[in-house]
């Protein structure tokens, strides 16, 4: 890991509606360094994937940054223009989704769309040399030689998502976005297919962000966790921390909430309460209303992400007082 | 025990007919029944294409099965009279993974709590079913007051599905069919519906039937399981002993593909980029199902299909690995779960 290869400062994306603006991203800072894996993790509208999507400069109208940079390796892609932008995909940021398997072309062969990306990036070559990187492609996500020349009816929802994989990671990008790569498929196969990432990750030193919400797949996976709520970073810390001693009551409460097979539980205990509504924000903190611990001051004054100890940041009242360093990210 | 709905060796096939190549068994020979005395909890688990939607649609009626039988207090469900079916409808009442598509985007949500009960006649006035409407939709940790009035779209996911399970409760219904209730929404919202499914078991007295690709929620909330592979029920028991001590490879291959809450990385094994998908065997199997992907399969398993094998008191296992073991006469595989509440 040597030094950052992604840089979130402050970014806020809008959603523009005739009632509002809905704010589904609301000042998010983070920084990732080479090689890491990180997990966004939140409830649906928590802005994780609008995040993920703004990395790739992928977000369509409504929706529009309204503020913040994104530095991928010190350049500045919100800055970029369209033609820059489009040679930095692919290249330097590759984009996995969740409908990935089901955005193949149903027409045209395997072999065929694993170069188009290449072909839209310079890459005319010969046809040995075609050959033998397709072969190459595929190997490196597990897939046999022959599945080159199949169409995507023939293949299963784990191979076509290796192949979406395969052609994200064909020009070894420095960031791999995976946003719930494998919530469509069933357990064994989602077990092999984040395997698979796994490894393409270490072969290439690629830092991935994995957008989710299945804890026990991110703990599996993620060196580090990021706790997204209501558009915001709240809770910031490696992995192990996460899952053992998570700092955000919310952080908290979404681990409880996850039922286990280690022990029975007497009672499935869900969050209380709903997300706020993006549109007018409240004072305070957001988490408030939901918050078994709240206190007069986060009725008051919103939170900001702090690191509380070394490495480990929150957003929450209950730790700026006492025993932090009170220093805010920038 | 009085069965109050069964399956009786019921096969389902889709597609072509005799050797066509299309043709898929999604629910072969399985026969089993929800009581009527005693208000049980079971899972149906599996993959994709394991028949576990099938099997609940054929519960429901909505399907017919290709042989076998379905039925409601001792009668096929296709030859029900007009009164019989009209109480089966209300028996047997459904809730769907999508809560989004159930609903008449131009009506108002309570519009179709209101319809159950003009259809069943359930109340006498507008006031009554009003109260009704209310007490029920307390029951699942709704307030009314959030819900009356609104429009489908002004709802949440995790509200829309709730007013589904409170309007499966205003019928008051024996057995809730419930078909992957919560793959469609959050975490936090997950633990919640999935808790008042448990209230209605326990506290009123329904059965249910809870379909899912999940074995952690359904270890925490069901007392039995049946595990489904390609239309066959594989494994069948107390929940606890299945999922803690799985006995059929398919069963162990499932339990192990959990990702554990806990940072160990159990899963950085390049190994694991194939488990489970073959075992180096390429054969068209007669007998056992699973025997192009079992790691310990043998040559019986190709030519003989495994009766399901008595493994402990609660469960039973269809594999040859238990050979030996005792086999029932029956292939009912209610007789392995074990009704204590």
């Amino acid at each position: 890991m040597t030094g950052s290869v992604l840089e979130i400062k402050d970014l806020h994306v809008h959603y523009e509606t005739d009632a509002g603006n809905i704010k589904a991203v609301n000042g998010v800072s983070l920084n990732l360094q080479r090689g890491e894996r990180l997990a966004l993790v939140g409830e649906s509208g928590s802005g994780k994937t609008t995040t993920a999507l703004a990395i790739m400069r992928l977000l369509k109208p409504p929706a529009k940054i309204v503020s913040g940079e994104i530095l991928l390796n010190g350049r500045n892609v919100l800055a970029m223009n369209e033609e820059e932008m489009r040679l930095m995909r692919l290249d330097k940021v590759a984009l996995v989704t969740q409908a990935a398997m089901n955005s193949l072309n149903p027409v045209m062969s395997i072999k065929d769309q694993l170069t188009d990306g290449l072909e839209d990036h310079g890459y005319y070559e010969s046809k040995e040399l075609r050959r033998a990187r397709v072969q190459e492609m595929l190997a490196r996500v597990g897939l046999n030689p022959e599945v080159a020349d199949m169409y995507p009816h023939q293949l299963s929802g784990g191979m076509k998502q290796r192949v979406a994989m395969a052609t994200a990671t064909a020009l070894n990008p420095d960031v791999i976005i995976a946003d719930e790569p494998t919530s469509a498929l069933d357990v064994v196969v989602q077990r092999q297919v984040m395997a698979t990432l796994g490894r393409l990750q270490r072969e290439t030193n690629a830092s991935v962000i994995l957008v989710g919400h299945d804890m026990g797949l991110i703990a599996q996976f993620a060196d580090r966790v990021g706790v997204m709520y209501a558009g915001k970073l709240v809770d910031l810390q490696p992995v192990q921390h996460m899952i053992e001693n998570p700092l955000h009551p919310y952080s908290r409460l979404l681990l409880e909430s996850v039922p286990t097979l280690e022990k029975k539980q007497e009672k499935l205990i869900g969050i209380p309460g709903i997300t706020p509504a993006l549109i007018n924000l409240p004072r305070g903190c957001l988490f408030r209303p939901r918050c078994p611990e709240a206190m007069d001051v986060c009725a008051e004054v919103e939170p900001s992400l702090t690191q509380i100890y070394p490495e480990r940041w929150a957003a929450c009242h209950l730790f700026t007082d006492e025993n932090s360093t009170q220093e805010t990210n920038a | 025990m009085t069965p109050l709905l069964e399956l009786r060796n019921v096969t389902k096939v889709f597609g072509g007919r005799g050797f066509d190549q299309h043709r898929v068994v999604a629910v072969d020979d399985v026969t089993f029944s929800i009581s009527k005395d005693v208000p049980s909890m079971i899972a149906v688990a599996g993959e994709s294409g394991s028949g576990k939607t099938t099997l609940s649609r054929l519960l429901l009626g909505v399907d017919s099965p290709t042989t076998g039988q379905v039925l409601y207090q001792g009668k096929d469900v296709r030859k029900l009279s007009r009164v019989e079916r009209k109480a089966f409808l209300r028996d047997v009442q459904p809730i769907y993974q999508d809560p989004f598509g159930v609903y008449n985007p131009f009506y108002k949500a309570e519009h179709l709590l209101f319809t159950a009960i003009s259809k069943f006649g359930l109340a006498k006035s507008r006031d009554q079913a009003h109260a009704l409407i209310s007490e029920a939709l307390e029951t699942v940790g709704l307030r009314p007051n959030e819900i009356f009035g609104r429009f489908p779209h002004q709802l949440s996911g995790g509200q829309r599905q709730r007013v589904m399970i409170a309007r499966a409760l205003i019928v008051k219904p024996r057995i809730i069919l419930a078909d992957e209730p919560v793959s469609m929404v959050d975490a936090s919202l997950r633990a919640t519906i999935l808790e008042s499914l448990r209230v209605l078991n326990r506290e009123l007295g329904i059965s249910v039937l809870y379909v899912t690709h999940d074995l952690t929620t359904a270890y925490q909330i069901c007392q039995n399981i049946l595990i489904m592979y390609r239309g066959s029920v594989v494994e069948v028991g107390d929940v606890d002993h299945v999922i803690a001590n799985p006995q059929h490879p398919y069963t162990q291959l499932l339990v192990s593909s959990i990702p554990r809450m806990r940072a160990t990385r159990d899963w950085e094994h390049d190994a694991n980029e194939d488990v489970g998908s073959t075992n180096g065997v390429s054969r068209k199997s007669f007998g056992c199902k699973f025997a192009d992907r079992c790691p310990h399969v043998k040559e019986q398993c190709w030519t003989t299909q495994p009766p399901l094998f008595q493994v402990d008191d609660n469960r039973a296992s269809s594999c040859f690995l238990h050979q030996g073991a005792s086999v029932s006469e029956t292939n009912d595989i209610s007789q392995w779960m074990d009704s204590k509440t």
